[in-house]
């Protein structure tokens, strides 16, 4: 049949619809490359082999991507008379009850995604509502699509088509609108007219570039010649990038019919060209057959419907180079000759493939473009920002929660990508940055993530829109590596014409390279930007003009990444190997080497476990109860499954196996040693200094040893008994704790100066920070560090029975569930932010959750009520998220006229603290903040001898860094003291010992995969009590546990071996 | 015309000029490595790259491939423009740190040719910095497409496809030639250098002059050697090349010129076409063509000539300058088994070649001689010379050469000692003999005269017409006739053009009264006269079947009228019965 009228078109439109809801059953597989990897093929099978078992008349057919690529088998199951619903993770064991669910006209709610009323056809703004009218109750638990939050904000344009159709069928592409503008364009419009029309529009090439899509198509129409060819780019490189491949998938004609228009509007086109590379064998294949279809029903070839216009699309095969992208190189292999770059000017438009004018568009915006002619430049032009019109399509990939492609209006901010339709980064982790544009775009921070994304925005930003990918990372990416990874990707793909490119870039990896073994030097930074820019600025095609982009744009918004690296032999992100050893090792802030504990762990070594533990820490008990872990974060059994309990295991080996533990001494009574403050910090230093043979005395203000551990942090998190004993250890090393001496007060500071040889202050943070608040100063107002000090060093046993806390850190959470233990029975956490940025621990929010504590997100304090200087409530406002700070933080914007005011006995402030520096003598650096200032690499303040770590410094902070604070200032207070270089000096992370690793048997590999939680005590029972909130592993579970770790540190030796053996 | 302006200078182009062009018009010295006149731009090196634009616009971008446009501002020189230049040198040195031409640039733009480490081995052997001269001039001039880039980014390197032997590689050289840096050479499959300009006994060209001397001075295209004919003709690839029209600025240089045969009607022929040189090559025993440094006379020629390939220098294939020469005399020439004939000119060229050598080395020269023919004016005084000069004669022929380690050995019969001789020697000369054309037969049926024995041209009289033939108004002049020397065939050659010069000033020529006939009634047809007849006169009518005499060019000599089997040739005024009624006469019969 040649199809010459809208008459044919209808009749073909009809038998479409047909095909589409065949009055029976239908139920489509997502079938894409994504599909299939999931095993989408088997799927559809099952289906039909169940379906006829069952003897169920149903229709299976293949269908694209609705870009849920994450959550494929996708299967949508379409029931006449009922929503169509769309389940996610079908594989092939699930076929039997899903279509045991469908035959009872059932849905199963946990594997539906969402369900579809209806749908829209973008081309002719048509609602086409279903059938809905047996659709009962059952479906009500299913969310439309519109309010799933991976689609809500998405408008398909270019992949309208993608998931609803079976891809090669002409009649439901026809069924959807398509071939009518087509049809329009070619009887009722003048070329000029179709090129005037896609110039207003402001569609914009979308391969990357961003040139007026118009703008070139008139050049090419106003090049004198006869003979013109157009080319579609489907060549799709980027790592992470493959929008195309499932435009192609899901909906060829969109881009065949678009083409077809544009040899219309440039006129005398002999012949087309799609350019798709070896590695989609499915698009190939989709093309082929689609242009023969096309050819069959008179759409192309010569005639075309009727009007005389004649033509051929070709479909060439390329063999996969990244550089065959860029139009030039793509021109010259489809010319037959080695696929390298040529200078432009002259531009394709002018002389292209065989010298002749040539148009040369990439998949999307061919697929746009019957779109902008059915609906108008007037609509599209009114989708997107200023200079960027229209949608594109993402492909959001990385470390993320929903993977998938989307397609969103430009403008759209990078911030409503990454977390509303990503869904943002796993429990575990933070984000770090998105990479745009694939490997010539660029790296952005989370500071700028409330960008619009668009072309110009992004070039603006230092990246680039290229074909569209987003690459998002979490806080274990280390970004010299990520710029390593691209350049050695770009360096492979550069064809090798230019000098800069080809010369270029394998120096800048080869500098990279060395800064991540660790050998980094100084000027490193100066020569990459310097190369880098050069490379940019001087390459002859885009590839080597934009692959540094990741390369500058990390160093310029990462650059304490690769400082790090250089000057302090630390990786942030813990990922390049040989300065990392094992990233919980890197991480800790006591140089803990967790896996050597693990493996003995896991080998049933217990006691040489112990060792380890002690190796490190006076205090292994306290932290195995209170360590907020950075190791787990950085876990790398993270990147593929929850990552190890470290810290589970190291309390488990501890409180089954444990035994008192006093290291080796070392010699004799070197110098008298003061340290003022026994917390954490100070403690540690007191207990290395003392290992090394000082003679240590340490003044304590309170009349119990523990500082913070004490005062600030609950006994359900960190029993008194437990701090007791520990410190007591630190006792038998011979280190003189004298309790209840306030420095300045009891004794003088001077005589401190006097009397020892060196001093290190740990006095910490104990000063809340008031909120400024009018009525703060009512009864009952406090800081909830006084409160809980008062709770568990004065005993205080009350509390009233409306209790708020503003702030969202660990201390307002213990303030929080410490209130409910003294029987408060309503306790409110107000925070102003959302759960997303909340700074206390997950677990401990959810754990206050459990024990009945309200969080109330998204309101900010506005003022104390207070009757008589007595607490009577609080007001609060509204809170709402916009954009992000340029701290990367998104930024509360206080509503006005939203007060609404809760009833309180008590309120508790826990915003801040600072530390109280009144006994110190003048001429000590202080701070903005108000901390202490002592060298990060010494812990030496400005005053010789006088060394300073933990809170004091820091600010309020965790206890692992305080001790690792001590450890630090214990290393140098010897070096000062025996006269030594006080330049401080780095050292990578090694193992410290060879264990080796235990061989997983078969049977454990299968059965050993969820990380083992520790046991929490019922919340009935903890509610009424100080007991421990969490409790020991059992042994087999730890073990178990232990056996889990993928061992990197083990890589890390191995690749020792292998550079000596080279 | 486009009017732009570069550092500051304004310049009017013609359209279509590029950046580069108009600037090395103006005398600015922009550097390429990548860049050829007669190869498309390549814009790979990026080392001509120049900023367009002034302000925040401004650009940095390549002027090998720019066309300049209207109110163009360029600028070759500031700071922007050298850093870039400086880290491409600077690239570029730590990939091929050995090469001169790098070395220079790098020293003029002040690059650290250390800045990316010490270079290794690998580095300080390579030459190639990836110019792509070689691959474009074999694709995009030779249409060879023998060679191209192989692998990609940093990897890229020249090779044939599969780095195998290319059947499509034409040994012409243009990618060693063209290649700035002394990386690309030919070898051949045994991994012999083909191309070896420091010695070479020919020119490399396909466009030369034979000898400084030639006149008119002008070089010539030879179409053995030029890569345009060559391709044509096996049929690989039209138009190839054609860098020699390009490059001549006067347009003279006009490939398609074809051969095409021109009617002249003349009144006389001079045949000067001269001899050719034996090729000493089927004596085996002398070991030419067989051993390295064996050479002929005339090789020994373009050795020595000031203008030739070793620059006038006497060396061996590998460079060395020889201690010891020996000279062959009579190299197929007074030889039974070749040419029983003296070459005449031998023994003074050899004495020549002698004395050659010891002008410019120091090397003993040994002639090997049956006698010595100084026959010439002065030449015997020559010859006292050179007794003088130390060169060693030695009477006898050379009866083999053999190769003795890195030297050669001649091995002859000392007829005055009564000896054998073994001289061990670096280089031999072979004095090769002069024979005739092997065309020369070709020739002689086209003008219609006869050959001697040995080829040579037939003279009328030996004595008295040396230079005319048999055939009126054909003459024949120099080496033709007979082996001689320069001053013979300069007087030879001269004695020719006056006799053509007298027959000219005639105005008209006197034919022989007595001519042939030939009696259609009685002639067979069997084409007997047409053999006999020396002067070419008789030919036959292929339509009649019978022989026809032209009656200008026969003599009357009557050949045919004795020979002819049926009696139809007839000698005018000579019929038999005249003869019979003079012999008759005469008896008084």
């Amino acid at each position: 049949m040649r199809i010459t009228s809208v008459k044919e078109l209808d009749e073909l439109k009809k038998t479409g619809r047909e095909s589409l809801h065949p009055g029976k059953i239908r139920i489509s597989v997502g079938s894409s490359t994504c599909g299939i990897a999931n095993g989408a093929l088997d799927v559809a099978e099952r289906l039909i082999e169940g379906a006829e078992r069952e003897g169920m008349d149903v229709v299976v057919e293949d269908s694209g991507c609705f870009g849920l690529c994450q959550m494929e088998p996708l299967v949508d199951v379409w029931v006449p008379g009922r929503p169509r619903v769309v389940y996610g993770n079908i594989t092939e064991d699930r076929v039997d009850e899903l279509l045991a669910a469908v035959k009872e006209g059932r849905v199963i709610e946990d594997w539906a995604l969402f369900r579809m009323d209806g749908e829209h056809h973008i081309l002719t703004d048509e609602r086409v509502a279903y059938d809905v009218s047996q659709g009962n109750g059952e479906y009500k638990d299913v969310p439309p699509m519109e309010d799933v939050g991976f689609f809500k904000g998405q408008l398909r344009i270019a992949t309208r088509n993608c998931g609803y159709i079976k891809p090669v069928s002409l009649q439901e592409y026809v069924a959807r609108g398509g071939l009518y503008t087509l049809h329009k364009v070619l009887t009722t419009m003048k070329p000029e007219q179709v090129i005037e029309t896609v110039l207003a529009s402001g569609l914009r090439g979308r391969g990357g570039g961003g040139f007026p899509t118009g703008r070139k198509w008139k050049i090419a129409h106003e090049a004198p010649g006869t003979v013109k060819h157009i080319v579609c780019n489907a060549s799709e490189g980027d790592p992470g990038a493959y929008m195309d491949r499932s435009v192609l998938e899901g909906d060829p004609y969109s881009v065949l019919e678009g083409m077809i228009i544009g040899a219309y509007a440039i006129g005398n086109v002999a012949d087309a060209y799609i350019y798709v590379g070896s590695d989609y064998p499915r698009v190939r294949r989709f093309l082929l057959e689609s242009v023969a279809t096309l050819r069959s029903y008179g759409v192309l070839g010569s005639d075309i419907l009727g009007t005389g216009l004649g033509f051929d699309i070709h479909v060439v095969q390329g063999a996969g180079a990244f550089v065959c992208g860029e139009e030039t190189a793509l021109i010259f292999y489809i010319e037959g000759k080695r696929g390298t770059p040529r200078p432009r000017p002259p531009y394709p438009a002018v002389s292209g493939l065989w010298g002749k004018p040539t148009i040369i568009n990439n998949v999307e915006t061919w697929a746009n473009v019957p779109a902008i002619l059915s609906r108008g430049a007037d609509w599209f032009s009114s989708i997107g920002s200023a200079g960027s019109k229209g949608t594109k399509v993402f492909s959001l990939v990385g470390n993320i929660k929903n993977t998938g492609l989307i397609e969103v209006p430009m403008g759209t901010p990078l911030w409503d990508l990454v977390f509303r339709m990503g869904g943002g980064i796993t429990r575990w982790r933070e984000f770090k940055g998105v990479q745009t544009g694939g490997p010539s775009g660029g790296c952005l921070p989370a500071k700028l993530l409330n960008i619009p994304v668009d072309f110009d925005r992004l070039s603006e930003a230092g990246s680039m829109m290229g074909s569209g990918s987003m690459i998002v990372m979490d806080e274990h990416t280390c970004m010299v590596d990520m710029a390593k990874y691209f350049l050695s990707f770009t360096k492979e793909e550069s064809c090798g014409k230019c000098t800069p490119c080809r010369e270029g870039l394998p120096h800048m990896l080869e500098i990279l390279e060395r800064i991540s073994r660790g050998e980094g030097e100084e000027g490193d930074l100066e020569l990459l930007e310097d190369l880098g820019t050069f490379v940019k600025e001087n390459s002859l095609c885009g590839l080597g003009q934009t692959a540094p982009n990741p390369l500058l744009t990390t160093l310029h918004y990462y650059r304490e990444d690769y400082e790090s690296h250089i000057k302090y032999k630390k990786c942030p992100g813990s990922v390049c190997k040989r300065m990392v050893s094992a990233p919980c090792h890197h991480t800790c802030p006591v140089g803990m080497d967790a896996p050597n504990y693990i493996a003995h762990i896991a080998l049933g070594k217990f006691d040489k476990a112990l060792e380890v533990i002690y190796q490190a820490t006076p205090f292994p008990g306290i932290l195995s109860r209170i360590c907020p872990h950075p190791c787990e974060f950085r876990c790398t059994t993270g990147n593929v499954a929850d990552p190890i309990s470290i810290r589970a295991l190291k309390r488990f080996v501890l409180e089954k196996h444990g035994r008192d533990y006093s290291p080796p001494k070392g010699a004799g009574n070197l110098e008298r040693v003061a340290v003022v403050g026994a917390g954490p910090a100070g403690l540690s230093c007191a207990w290395d200094l003392a290992r090394l043979g000082y003679k240590v005395t340490v003044f304590e203000a309170a009349d119990t040893a523990g500082g913070m551990l004490y005062s600030g942090i609950p006994a359900y998190r960190l029993p008194r008994e437990l701090i007791a004993r520990e410190v007591e250890q630190v006792r038998r090393m011979g280190v003189d704790i004298k309790t209840g001496v306030k420095i300045g007060k009891d004794v003088p500071f001077d005589d401190l100066r006097r009397d020892y040889k060196a001093l290190f202050i740990a006095t910490g943070a104990h000063v809340g920070i008031p909120l400024n608040l009018p009525g703060e100063d009512a009864e009952g107002v406090q800081d909830a560090i006084d409160f809980l000090r008062e709770v568990n060093v004065d005993g205080r046993k009350t509390v009233g029975k409306r209790v708020g806390i503003i702030g969202g850190t660990n201390t307002a959470l213990d303030a929080a569930r410490t209130a409910r233990r003294l029987g408060a029975e309503r306790v409110t956490v107000f925070y102003n932010r959302t759960h997303f940025e909340i700074p206390a621990d997950e677990l401990e929010v959810q754990a206050g959750l459990d024990e009945g504590i309200d969080v109330v997100y998204l309101c900010a304090p506005a003022k104390i009520i207070a009757e008589k200087g007595h607490l009577k409530g609080l007001e609060l406002r509204r809170v709402e998220m916009r954009g992000v700070d340029p701290t990367g933080w998104r930024e509360p914007v206080v509503l006005e006229g939203t007060e609404f005011t809760v009833e309180l006995d008590n309120l508790f402030t826990a915003v801040n603290q600072k530390p109280d520096l009144g006994f110190l003598p003048d001429g000590f650096n202080v701070t903005a903040k108000g901390a202490l200032e002592a060298d990060p690499g010494t812990m030496m303040t400005d005053t010789p001898g006088v060394f300073a770590g933990g809170d004091v410094v820091a600010g309020p902070y965790f206890a692992t860094d305080a001790m690792g604070h001590g450890k630090l200032a214990a290393k140098y207070m010897d070096r000062y003291l025996r006269g030594g270089d006080m330049t401080p000096e780095y050292t990578l992370t090694k193992p410290t010992a060879h264990v080796e690793p235990y061989e997983m048997t078969a049977e454990e590999v299968e059965t050993i995969v969820d990380r083992a939680e520790t046991p929490l005590q019922p919340v009935a029972e903890r509610i009424k009590n100080f007991e421990s909130v969490e409790l020991v592993l059992r042994e087999g579970d730890a073990i178990n546990e232990a056996k889990r770790c993928l061992r990197c540190d083990w890589r890390w030796e191995h690749e020792a071996e292998e550079e000596e053996s080279r | 015309m486009v009017k732009l302006t570069i550092d500051g200078q304004n310049v009017e182009v013609e359209e279509g000029t590029t950046v580069l062009a108009a600037a090395r018009a103006l005398e600015i010295d922009i550097p390429t490595l990548c860049y050829s006149d007669f190869l498309e731009p390549y814009s790979g090196c990026r080392l001509c790259t120049v900023k367009v634009g002034r302000g925040d616009d401004a650009k940095l971008t390549t002027s090998c491939n720019l066309v300049a446009t209207d109110g163009m501002d360029v600028v070759t020189g500031d700071s922007d423009v050298l850093r870039a230049r400086k880290l491409i040198l600077e690239l570029l040195l730590a990939k091929a740190p050995s090469v001169e031409r790098l070395q220079e640039l790098g020293a003029e733009y002040g690059a650290d040719p250390k800045r990316f480490g010490e270079p290794d081995e690998e580095a300080l052997e390579n030459r190639c910095i990836l110019c792509g001269l070689c691959t474009r001039i074999c694709q995009e001039r030779v249409k060879a497409f023998a060679i191209a880039v192989n692998e990609r980014g940093q990897r890229s390197y020249v090779s044939a496809p599969y780095d195998a032997l290319s059947p499509d590689c034409i040994a012409c050289g243009s990618c060693s030639s063209i290649c700035p840096t002394g990386s690309a050479k030919v070898y051949d499959r045994y991994d012999r250098k083909v191309i070896h300009p420091e010695l070479s006994l020919a020119s490399n060209s396909a466009v030369r002059f034979v000898t400084k001397q030639m006149v008119p001075n002008v070089p010539t295209v030879y179409e053995d050697d030029c890569i345009h004919f060559r391709q044509s003709a096996s049929g690989n690839a039209v138009d190839a090349c054609r860098i020699c029209e390009e490059a001549c600025g006067k347009e003279a240089v006009n490939l398609d010129s074809a051969d095409e045969e021109v009617q002249l009607d003349v009144g006389t022929i001079i045949v000067a076409t001269g001899m050719q040189v034996f090729d000493p090559s089927v004596i085996p025993a002398l070991g030419y063509r067989r051993l390295p440094n064996v050479i002929t006379g005339m090789e020994f020629e373009f050795m020595a000539r000031a203008d030739g390939v070793t620059g006038g220098h006497i060396e061996l294939e590998d460079g060395r300058t020889p201690e010891a020469i020996a000279i062959v005399h009579c190299v197929g020439s007074r030889d039974e088994r070749f040419h029983t004939y003296c070459s005449r000119v031998c023994c003074m060229y050899s004495l020549k070649f002698a004395h050659l050598v010891k002008e410019h080395t120091d090397a003993e020269v040994y002639n090997f001689y049956i006698d010595m023919r100084a026959f010439g004016k002065g030449y015997e005084e020559f010859y006292k010379r050179l007794l003088s000069e130390g060169v060693h004669f030695i009477r006898g022929k050379a009866a083999e050469v053999t190769q003795v380690g890195d030297g050669l050995m001649v091995i002859a019969e000392d007829t005055l000692l009564g000896t054998n001789r073994e001289v061990p020697v670096d280089m031999v000369i072979l004095s090769t003999a002069l024979e005739a054309r092997t065309d020369a037969e070709e020739i002689r049926h086209v003008v219609g005269i006869g050959c001697g024995s040995q080829g040579f041209f037939q003279e009328m009289h030996p004595k008295l017409a040396p230079v005319a033939t048999t055939t009126d108004g054909v003459f024949i002049a120099g080496a033709c006739q007979g082996p001689k020397d320069i001053p013979d065939s300069v007087a030879q050659g001269a004695a020719a053009a006056a006799e053509a010069l007298s027959l000219i000033g005639q105005g008209q020529v006197a034919i022989e009264p007595i001519t042939a006939v030939i009696d259609e009634d009685l002639c067979s047809g069997c084409k007997y006269c047409i053999q006999n007849c020396p002067y070419t006169a008789i030919s036959f009518d292929v339509e009649k079947k019978v022989s026809v005499v032209n009656s200008v060019l026969c003599k009357g000599c009557g050949t045919c009228v004795a020979g002819c089997p049926s009696g139809a040739s007839r000698q005018r005024h000579y019929s038999d019965t005249q003869i019979y009624a003079e012999l008759g006469g005469m008896l008084n019969l």
